[in-house]
């Protein structure tokens, strides 16, 4: 239990790190990405993607082919060492103003190093854990593994409310959010000495012993048609599924309480914590129960259940957070403040506050800005909407965002022990990290971009704000495809006793 | 049930080709319009590249599925 638990930790941090900069991206954008900027913006555009998707598939390559020669522990403790001070280096950069375009460019080479590191991490901890586990306990053993996205999620999450809750609005803005960054390196620092302590994996040491380890991992696993295939099935029947589950149950719904439910900042996070927090036992009970029925239906069930309910989740987050509910008219006023600059510009602010018989508020917050210099254009009016919600409510948004958690406990629980055990010993760090990544990064990394893009391609003339729901269709359709793959194709039972010199 | 999976392995070449068809078209079509904004032509340009792979390796599946390399796997 030991060795699961030190290898879970750093495998925590690293997810930690990576999640931070999405969390934060508002004030990365603001302070090293100005929008007056194209290349700066495009630059912005280009790192969020890179790093994410497609740079992950990349990390699992190269640290998988590193894993397999060299082993598990001296990998997966380079991958946790850059990670870390990629994010620390995150934190010291000086902002657009200062260095000018060196800024952005620095951001996106650490992100893309982000984005190498966590390709190359999780599948070496994975095994690592695999490895160590007793055959009939590996579900249950790895589930440790798979509860680390998502805690790492929630620490995010807690440090950074954390932070700015302490500090205070204006100094988190101005250099605060850079805290969150700086604190990784303490963490990495206690990881990397918990990781130093620990011992290669018994069967990797096995097969080094006896000189059967793979001249070339990613020619084994990807050129030789015997493991493509199992490649191919491990990503068509189980990992893209998971990928779009994991992604729609936490990061679309925080993405949907924010921009289309419009619900305030700090309790989106509270109440996404609160769902975390509750749903994250169940990557041990799912990944333990995968032990004594098996892997595959568990998973299939998570992405039957996210297809069939989806829509009438979401649909109900949507009606309790509409501001057309009726409106108590009483408790409706607006408030107006201009401010005139030394330049002669001058600043509306209009706050609207709205009560409902539902119990929720709302705070509209428009500020326009007038030039005294009319020949030149003024900036377009902005908009600020927060919603609060009535306890009730709040209850009620926790706990549908908790059922979807439930879903991607279900997916996700005992995945690492199904991808384990589709591949042997020999060239397992290489050959199951690649289908990882790419699934879960690029099929359920892009959820949130390619959910936005539907919303906005429904909008038409006639109906300009679209249908909200619109996004679903694609992880619906994506675990569709993996339900019917899988359930064909995969293996009822994988969880058979290791033995590596076989596999070898 | 083999001959169902090698039989459904050309409905994954087939579903594999169609998503190729319908992105490079759908892309064309909103490529090519007068008003193209700077943030469709970062949707495609990404979204082309990595998917169409991706497809391929789909189709990929497909063919080994048909070819019976599944059949022995499982139950």
């Amino acid at each position: 239990m030991s060795v699961i638990l030190a290898s879970s930790v750093g495998t925590l941090i690293e997810w930690y790190d990576f999640y931070i900069y999405g969390t934060l991206a508002p004030y990365i954008a603001k302070h090293f990405f100005p929008s007056n900027n194209l290349t700066a913006s495009y630059l912005a555009a280009l790192g969020s993607f890179a790093a994410g998707f497609i740079v992950r598939p990349f990390g699992a390559l190269f640290f998988g082919r590193l894993g397999d020669l060299i082993g598990r522990k001296y990998t997966f403790l380079v991958t946790l060492l850059l990670m870390g001070l990629s994010t620390f280096g995150i934190g010291l950069i000086p902002g657009y103003d200062r260095i000018g375009i060196f800024a952005p460019i620095l951001i996106l080479l650490l992100r893309l190093l982000q984005g190498l590191a966590l390709g190359g991490e999780y599948g070496g901890a994975a095994t690592y854990v695999a490895e160590h586990s007793p055959d009939h306990r590996r579900g249950y053993y790895t589930g440790y593994i798979q509860t680390t996205a998502t805690v790492g999620l929630l620490l995010s999450i807690g440090v950074i409310l954390g932070t700015k809750n302490t500090m205070g609005d204006a100094t988190f803005d101005d250099w605060g959010w850079r805290v969150p960054f700086w604190i990784s390196i303490i963490m990495v620092a206690i990881s990397v000495y918990i990781r130093l302590k620990m011992k290669e994996s018994p069967m990797f040491s096995k097969i080094k012993l006896k000189g059967k380890l793979s001249a070339n991992p990613l020619a084994e696993s990807f050129g030789k048609r015997e493991n493509l295939k199992m490649v191919l099935l491990a990503l068509f029947g189980a990992v893209a599924g998971q990928g779009v589950i994991w992604y729609t149950g936490q990061f679309y719904a925080m993405s949907f309480m924010d921009k289309v439910c419009n619900i305030e900042f700090n309790t989106v996070r509270y109440i996404l914590a609160i769902a975390i927090v509750a749903g994250t036992p169940f990557f041990l009970v799912f990944g333990g129960w995968s032990d004594r029925i098996g892997r595959k239906w568990i998973m299939l069930a998570g992405m039957l259940l996210g297809i069939l309910t989806y829509r009438p989740i979401y649909q109900k987050m949507l009606d309790i957070s509409s501001p057309k509910a009726e409106m108590i008219a009483e408790k409706s006023s607006t408030g107006k403040a201009v401010t005139v600059s030394a330049t002669g510009d001058s600043t509306i602010v209009t706050t609207t506050l709205k009560a409902f018989v539902n119990g929720n508020t709302y705070k509209e917050t428009k500020t326009e800005k007038i030039l005294a210099d009319k020949s030149v254009a003024a900036p377009k009016a902005e908009t600020k909407k927060q919603l609060w919600l009535s306890p009730s409510n709040w209850w009620l948004m926790a706990f549908l965002v908790f059922i979807q958690i439930l879903y991607v406990t279900m997916v996700y629980g005992p995945i690492a022990a199904f991808l384990v055990e589709l591949f042997p010993t020999r060239i397992r760090y290489s050959s199951m990290s690649l289908p990882y990544h790419i699934g879960n990064g690029i099929f359920g990394g892009l959820v949130p971009y390619i959910a936005t893009f539907l919303v906005e391609q429904s909008k038409t003339p006639t109906n300009t704000t679209g249908d909200p729901l619109a996004g679903l269709f694609y992880p619906m359709i994506i675990a569709g495809v993996c339900f019917c793959i899988g359930a064909l194709y995969l293996p009822t039972r994988t969880d058979k006793p290791e033995n590596p010199e076989e596999d070898a | 049930m083999n001959a169902v999976k090698r039989l459904i392995g050309i409905v994954w070449i087939a579903l594999a080709l169609a998503a190729i068809w319908f992105l490079f078209t759908r892309a064309m079509a909103e490529l090519s319009a007068a008003t193209v904004t700077p943030d469709k032509k970062i949707f495609w340009y990404t979204i082309l590249p990595v998917y169409t792979p991706l497809m391929l390796g789909m189709a990929l599946f497909g063919y080994y599925a048909l070819r019976g390399e599944y059949d022995r796997i499982g139950d």
